[in-house]
C-alpha cells in the first residue's frame, strides 16, 4: 500500500501535511475494523481502541514492510483518529438535539442515546489545555492512551529518548488527573 | 508548563514518604508551587489507570448504541436472537412486537459504527426499488426503517437455510446437482437485471438454501445502494466485501455491469463444482489480490477435479472471463448453456472458447489504477474516496436522491406493451436512459455528465461507437465546463473519447484529445506518474495510426523508458511497450533500432512466457519483419517460416495475426526473387483474408498490393495494373486517399506503368505519390527515398538523364546515411546513377559505380546481381567494350536475367546486334517467361 507507505514516510521525515492526507485513510480503516470488531463482540463486552489500531496497522500496511518509524507513526495519527472518534461521539450524547452543529467527522443519522456525560469530553478539554501550554505532552498522552503505543514507539515517534517519554507522560498523566478530579 | 515544577516533580515522584517530604522542603519553597507540586504528586497515583478508563468508558457507549440484545425492541419489533454479521451491519432474527403478524423477520442493520455517511432518505428510496424485486428465489425486502437512535435497517424476509456451498457438501451433491441448484439463482440474478439491478456482491454466503432445497439471493442491490454516496470521483469506489468473488473491473474501481454478476456467477459456481474459489487470496496484500484478480488465470477446473473437463469447464472459464464484454451476454445465457450441458446438448462456451483463446484482440487488461482506489476496494471501504468529504453537505444527498428518481422512473416506465415476458432487453433500457439522461437530469449536470460517461462507456464496450461517442462527447463538453478543463474526471471522458475516435480511426480528432490530456497529466501528475503514461501511450498509438511515426517514436521511447523505471523491464505492460515501440520504428524506417528493440523483445518473451506463447510467436515474426524490410532476406525467412508454422499451430489458419504471419514470409520469399512461391502464398493468404475480414479490409487491401507488386516481377503488367486500380479506388475509399498505403499503391502503379513504357503517366503518377508520401512520411522515410529512384529511373526513360542524376544523387546521399551503403534500395540507386551518367557520356563514373553495385549485390538477391550485370553490360555497350559487354550479359543471364522486350530495345545494346552471342542469349531468353529482376520496393505491411 504505498499510498500509506509514502505518507508516512512524508510525516516521517517531518512533512506535517501528510497527516490530512492520511486522517482519512485513516479513519475509513477504524471504522471497518470497529464494524468487524462489532461483529465478533457482544454487549458487556469492552471495546479496546489500541487493538482496533494494531489491526488498523497490519491491514493498511503492507506486512512486507514492517517499518518501525513508519508504524510508528502510523499509530501516532492513527490515536489522533480515535480520540475524535470517542470525543465526538460522546459530546453527541450530552447534546439535546440532532446536528447540533459540532462535529465535522459524523453524519446526523446516529444520534447516541443520551446518557450520563462521558469522561472522556472533559479530558479531551483538559488535553487540548495541555496543548496549548504543552503540546509535546499532550501529544504523548494521546499516544499512549488513544494509541495504545509504548513508550518505545512513542520515542521512535517523536524521535525523543524513551527516558524523556516516560517522565513527561507520568506528570502530564497526573496533571490531567488533576484536572479531571477537581 | 513550568519546567521548574517538572523537574521537581521529576525527582520527588521517585521517592517516599519522609524523603518526599524533605526534599520538597528543601527545594520549593514557593508555597504556590508546592502546593501545585503536592497535587501532582498526589493524582500521580493510578493516573494512568484512570485515564485508560475514560477511554473504554468512551468506547463502550458507541458498542452500546449498535448492538442490540434478545428482547431489546427495535422500532415494531423486537429482537430474538442474532442471525450474524453481514459486511455492513449486524443481523437480528425479529419478530413484530405487537403480534400483528406471525412472520419472523430479518432486520438488517446498514451501519454499523459511528460516522458512516448515510441518509435515511436515500434508503427509503432505494428500498423501493428492492421491494419490487419479487421473485421466488429473492429474499424479499419488506420495508425500511430507522431506530430511535437513527440508525438505519431494513426489514427482510427471513430466509432459515445455509450458504449454497455447504448445503451442496452437506447434502453430498453430485456436480450435476450442484448445476441444477444454480439455475433458479440465476433465474433470480436474470430477473434483477432487467430491472437494472446489479448485486454486486454474489457469493456462497449471500444465496441461502433452505430445507426445502430453494435457493434465496440475499442482499440483492445492497451493495448498490451503499456505493451511492454522492460526490463521485473518477474511480466511483465500488464496494468490495469478498474479493475471493470480485471481478477484474470492481478490483480496479471502475464501473460495475451486469456482467460482474456473471463473474461472480461464475466464481460460485466454480466454488460449488470444483471445491476451492477461483484466486486463492488469503493472505495477499490488496495490490497483490487485485493483481491476481486482474492478471491470473484460474486454475482449470479439470486440475482440480478431472470430472469437471469439457463443457462444465469451458462454462466456467467462459463466465470467469477478465473481460467483462467477453462473458455470457446475459445470465440468461449462461444459465441456458448449464442446462444444454445436462441435456449433453451443445454449449455456447465450448466454441467460444477456441475463438476467444485465439483472438488477439484480448488484451489483459492490467492493474493500471492507482493504490488507493485498490486499497479502498478490496479493504470494503465504505464509501472510499468520499472520505475526504467526511461531511455530507444537503447538496450531495440531493444529488443522490436525484439519481436514485431518475433510475427508478427509468425502469417504473415499463408499460405492459414492453413487457414481453421476462424479455424485455437491457440494451432497450440503455437506449431509452440514454435519451432520457438529458431532460432527466437536467437541473443536476454534474450527475448528468457522469452518467454520459458511464454510458457512453457501455455503448463502445458493446461495439455501439456512434452512440459511444456522442455521449461520450457530452460528458466531456459538461464537464469541461462545470469541473474545468484539468479535472481528473473531465481528462478521463476525454481519454475514452479519444479511444473510441480511435476505434473509429479518426485519428487527427483522437490526437487533439490526447494532446490535451498529456499536457495536463504532465504538468498535474508528472511525467512518470501511471496516468500520465497511459495518456502518453494513447498519443503514440494515435499518431502512429496517422502514419507521423518519427514522432510516435519519440513518444514511445520516452513511455517505454518511464514504464521500465517505474512497474520495472518485465513487465507485461513494458513489454506491451516494446512491441509497439518495435512496430513504430519498422513504420518509420528505422530499422536498425527496431531490430534491437524485437530481438529484446524476443528474448524476454522467450524466457517469461516460453516459445508456444502467441506473445512469443508475434515477437518472432516482428524480428522476422525487420530483417525483411532491412533486405536480409535470407535470415528473416528462417524466422518467418518458424513463425508461421507455430502461429497456424497456436492459433489456427484463419486467425488475423496468423495470416499476418503467411503474409511476411510471402514478402521475403519475393524479395529473394521466389516469385511464383510468394505468388502462391498471397494468393491463398488473400482468399483467407477476404473470407474472414471482408473485401475492404486494410489487411485485404495490403495483401492485393503485394500481390500485384508480384505480378510485376513477373512482369504480368496487365493483371498488376488491373489489380493495383481496384486497390487504389476500394483503398481510397476506406482509407483515405492520404493514407500511407494508399499513396504507395499509387507510386507502385506509377512504377507499373513505367514498366510498361508508359513514362508520361507513370511520371505524373509518381509525382503526385511522391509529394503525398513525402509530406506524409518525411523526407527521409525509405518509402520516399524508394519512389524517388523510380521517378529517376523514369526519367532516364524519357532520357531527361541529367534530372534524373540530380534526383538519383539526392536520394543516394540520404539512403546511404540512413539505410547504408549496402542496404538494397542504397544499391539501386547507386545503378540508377550509374545508368544517368553512363547515358551522359560520363563512363568511368558510370563504371566504377555500377561495378560498386555488382559487387555488393553479389552477396545479394539474385533477381538485383542480374539486373545490376545487365546494367553493367549497358554501360560496356555504349563504350564500346564489347568483349566486356557479351561477358556482363552472360553474366546477367546467369543471375536470370531474361527481359527480352527490354534487351531488344535497348539502345545502349544495340552495337551489340550483330554478335552472335548476342543473338543467342536472345533466342534463349525468348524460349523461358519474362522475368525482370527489380530494385526493392516498398513493401506493404
Amino acid at each position: 500500500m504505498p499510498e500509506v507507505t509514502q505518507l508516512l514516510k512524508r510525516l516521517g521525515s517531518g512533512d506535517k501535511t501528510a497527516l490530512n492526507e492520511i486522517i482519512p485513510l485513516v479513519y475509513l480503516e477504524l471504522r471497518q475494523i470497529a464494524r468487524g470488531y462489532l461483529r465478533h463482540e457482544s454487549a458487556g463486552h469492552t471495546l479496546q481502541p489500541t487493538a482496533l489500531i494494531h489491526e488498523a496497522y497490519l491491514r493498511m500496511v503492507q506486512q512486507s514492510q514492517p517499518n518501525y518509524s513508519s508504524r510508528a507513526h502510523f499509530y501516532g495519527v492513527a490515536a489522533r483518529i480515535m480520540r475524535q472518534i470517542l470525543v465526538d461521539y460522546a459530546r453527541r450524547r450530552q447534546a439535546k438535539k440532532r446536528g447540533d452543529g459540532k462535529d465535522i467527522l459524523f453524519s446526523e443519522t446516529l444520534q447516541p442515546s443520551s446518557g450520563r456525560p462521558l469522561k472522556v469530553v472533559a479530558l479531551d478539554h483538559a488535553l487540548e489545555q495541555l496543548a496549548s501550554v504543552d503540546h509535546r505532552k499532550s501529544a504523548l498522552v494521546e499516544m499512549r492512551f488513544f494509541g495504545g503505543m509504548t513508550a518505545e514507539e512513542i520515542a521512535e515517534c517523536e524521535g525523543i529518548p524513551v527516558h524523556t517519554v516516560r517522565r513527561e507522560l507520568r506528570i502530564a498523566q497526573a496533571w490531567l488527573r488533576k484536572e479531571l478530579t477537581q | 508548563m513550568n519546567p521548574e515544577l517538572e523537574k521537581l516533580f521529576d525527582r520527588a515522584v521517585s521517592l517516599q514518604g519522609t524523603e518526599r517530604q524533605e526534599f520538597i522542603a528543601r527545594h520549593c519553597p514557593d508555597p504556590a508551587m508546592r502546593r501545585e507540586l503536592e497535587m501532582l504528586l498526589e493524582s500521580d497515583h493510578g493516573a494512568g489507570t484512570f485515564l485508560q478508563g475514560a477511554v473504554i468508558e468512551a468506547a463502550s457507549a458507541v458498542l452500546e448504541d449498535l448492538v442490540f440484545s434478545p428482547g431489546q425492541r427495535i422500532r415494531h419489533y423486537r429482537v430474538l436472537s442474532v442471525i450474524g454479521r453481514g459486511g455492513m451491519g449486524m443481523v437480528y432474527l425479529a419478530e413484530r412486537a405487537d403480534g400483528k403478524f406471525e412472520q419472523r423477520v430479518a432486520l438488517k442493520m446498514l451501519q454499523s459504527g459511528p460516522g458512516q455517511p448515510f441518509v435515511a432518505e436515500q434508503l427509503q428510496q432505494e428500498c423501493r426499488i428492492l421491494a419490487s424485486l419479487e421473485h421466488p428465489n429473492i429474499a424479499r425486502v419488506l420495508d425500511s426503517d430507522v431506530t430511535e437512535n437513527g440508525l438505519p435497517f431494513f426489514v427482510m424476509e427471513y430466509v432459515d437455510g445455509q450458504p449454497i456451498d455447504r448445503y451442496c457438501d452437506d447434502h453430498n451433491l453430485s456436480v450435476r446437482d450442484r448445476l441444477r441448484l444454480l439455475l433458479p439463482v440465476c433465474d433470480a440474478v436474470q430477473f434483477a437485471h432487467q430491472k437494472l439491478i446489479v448485486h454486486r456482491d454474489l457469493k456462497p454466503d449471500n444465496i441461502l438454501v433452505t430445507r426445502q432445497g430453494v435457493p434465496k439471493l440475499l442482499d440483492f442491490g445492497i451493495a448498490k445502494i451503499l456505493s451511492q454516496v454522492p460526490g463521485s470521483t473518477q474511480n466511483t469506489a465500488t464496494r468490495i466485501l469478498t474479493p475471493e468473488y470480485a471481478s477484474p473491473e470492481q478490483a480496479r474501481g471502475e464501473p460495475v455491469t451486469t456482467a460482474t454478476d456473471i463473474y461472480s456467477l461464475g466464481g460460485v459456481l466454480y466454488k460449488l463444482v470444483a471445491g476451492k474459489t477461483p484466486h486463492q487470496l488469503a493472505d495477499k496484500s490488496p495490490l497483490a489480490m487485485a493483481q491476481a484478480i486482474c492478471e491470473e488465470e484460474p486454475r482449470k477446473p479439470s486440475q482440480l477435479r478431472p470430472e469437471l473437463a469439457g463443457d462444465v469447464e469451458h462454462i466456467l472459464l467462459m463466465a470467469l472471463r477478465k473481460e467483462p464484454q467477453y462473458r455470457y451476454r446475459s445470465v440468461d445465457q449462461l444459465a441456458s448453456d448449464i442446462r444444454n450441458s445436462l441435456e449433453q446438448k451443445p454449449v455456447i462456451a465450448r466454441a467460444d472458447t477456441l475463438w476467444y483463446r485465439s483472438s488477439k484482440y484480448i488484451r489483459r487488461h492490467l492493474l493500471a489504477v492507482s493504490m488507493t482506489a485498490a486499497m479502498v476496494v478490496l479493504l470494503g471501504i465504505f464509501a472510499g474516496l468520499q472520505a475526504v468529504q467526511l461531511r455530507q453537505t444537503r447538496r450531495e444527498r440531493d444529488r443522490a436522491n436525484r439519481i436514485t428518481d431518475f433510475m427508478t422512473g427509468m425502469f417504473k416506465v415499463s408499460d405492459p406493451s414492453q413487457a414481453r415476458g421476462n424479455s424485455v432487453p437491457a440494451r432497450e433500457i440503455l437506449d431509452k436512459a440514454s435519451s432520457q439522461i438529458q431532460s432527466g437530469l437536467a437541473k443536476d449536470p454534474e450527475a448528468q455528465a457522469q452518467m454520459m460517461h458511464v454510458m457512453g462507456v457501455v455503448y463502445y464496450n458493446l461495439g455501439l461507437y456512434p452512440r459511444g461517442e456522442s455521449l461520450m462527447s457530452r460528458a466531456v463538453d459538461i464537464r469541461r465546463r462545470l469541473l474545468g478543463p484539468e479535472h481528473p474526471d473531465t481528462l478521463q471522458s476525454m481519454s475514452e473519447l479519444g479511444k473510441i475516435l480511435g476505434v473509429e480511426s479518426r485519428w487527427p480528432e483522437e490526437e487533439k484529445l490526447d494532446r490535451e490530456v498529456l499536457a495536463v497529466r504532465r504538468r498535474v501528475l508528472g511525467p512518470q506518474n501511471q496516468a500520465t503514461l497511459d495518456a502518453m501511450l494513447n498519443l503514440a498509438r494515435c499518431l502512429n495510426g496517422e502514419g507521423r511515426y518519427r514522432e510516435a517514436a519519440k513518444l514511445q521511447r520516452e513511455a517505454l523508458e518511464s514504464l521500465r523505471r517505474v512497474l520495472g523491464s518485465t513487465h507485461p505492460e513494458t513489454l506491451n511497450a516494446m512491441r509497439v515501440l518495435g512496430r513504430i520504428l519498422t513504420d518509420a524506417g528505422e530499422y536498425p533500432e527496431a531490430e534491437q528493440v524485437s530481438r529484446e523483445l524476443l528474448d524476454l518473451r522467450r524466457r517469461l512466457q516460453g516459445p508456444d506463447h502467441p506473445d512469443t510467436v508475434m515477437a518472432l515474426s516482428n524480428l522476422g519483419w525487420v530483417l525483411c524490410r532491412e533486405t536480409r532476406f535470407a535470415e528473416a525467412e528462417g524466422l518467418l517460416r518458424e513463425a508461421a508454422v507455430s502461429g497456424q499451430r497456436v492459433l489456427g489458419p484463419e486467425h488475423p495475426v496468423e495470416i499476418g504471419m503467411t503474409t511476411r514470409l510471402a514478402i521475403d520469399l519475393l524479395g529473394e526473387g521466389r516469385d511464383e512461391e510468394a505468388e502462391q502464398l498471397q494468393r491463398e493468404t488473400l482468399a483467407l483474408r477476404l473470407r474472414v475480414e471482408g473485401p475492404a479490409s486494410y489487411g485485404v487491401i495490403s495483401t492485393e498490393q503485394n500481390l500485384a507488386i508480384t505480378l510485376v516481377d513477373e512482369g504480368r503488367y496487365a493483371e498488376a495494373e488491373m489489380l493495383l486500380n481496384k486497390v487504389l479506388t476500394t483503398g481510397r475509399q476506406a482509407l483515405g486517399a492520404e493514407y500511407p498505403l494508399v499513396l504507395q499503391s499509387a507510386a507502385i502503379l506509377g512504377w507499373t506503368m513505367g514498366k510498361e513504357g508508359r513514362t508520361p503517366e507513370a511520371e505524373k503518377d509518381l509525382r503526385e505519390a511522391l509529394d503525398a508520401l513525402r509530406r506524409v512520411d518525411g523526407v527521409e522515410h525509405p518509402d520516399v527515398l524508394g519512389a524517388q529512384t523510380y521517378l529517376a529511373s523514369t526519367l532516364i526513360r524519357q532520357g531527361r538523364y541529367s534530372e534524373a542524376e540530380e534526383l538519383a544523387r539526392k536520394t543516394l546521399e540520404i539512403q546511404q546515411r540512413v539505410l547504408g551503403p549496402r542496404h538494397a534500395d542504397t544499391l539501386a540507386t547507386l545503378q540508377c546513377l550509374g545508368i544517368a551518367l553512363a547515358h551522359q557520356h560520363r563512363y568511368e563514373e558510370a563504371r566504377k559505380l555500377l561495378n560498386e553495385g555488382v559487387n555488393s549485390l553479389s552477396s545479394g538477391p539474385e533477381a538485383s546481381l542480374a539486373l545490376a550485370w545487365y546494367n553493367f553490360a549497358g554501360v560496356d555497350a555504349a563504350t564500346n567494350n564489347r568483349e566486356a559487354a557479351i561477358q556482363h550479359l552472360q553474366q546477367a543471364f546467369q543471375h536470370g536475367y531474361q527481359n527480352l522486350a527490354h534487351m531488344r530495345t535497348d539502345d545502349d545494346l544495340r552495337s551489340l546486334g550483330g554478335d552472335p552471342r548476342f543473338k543467342a542469349l536472345l533466342t534463349a531468353a525468348q524460349e523461358q517467361t519474362v522475368r525482370v529482376g527489380s530494385p526493392t520496393l516498398p513493401q506493404a505491411r
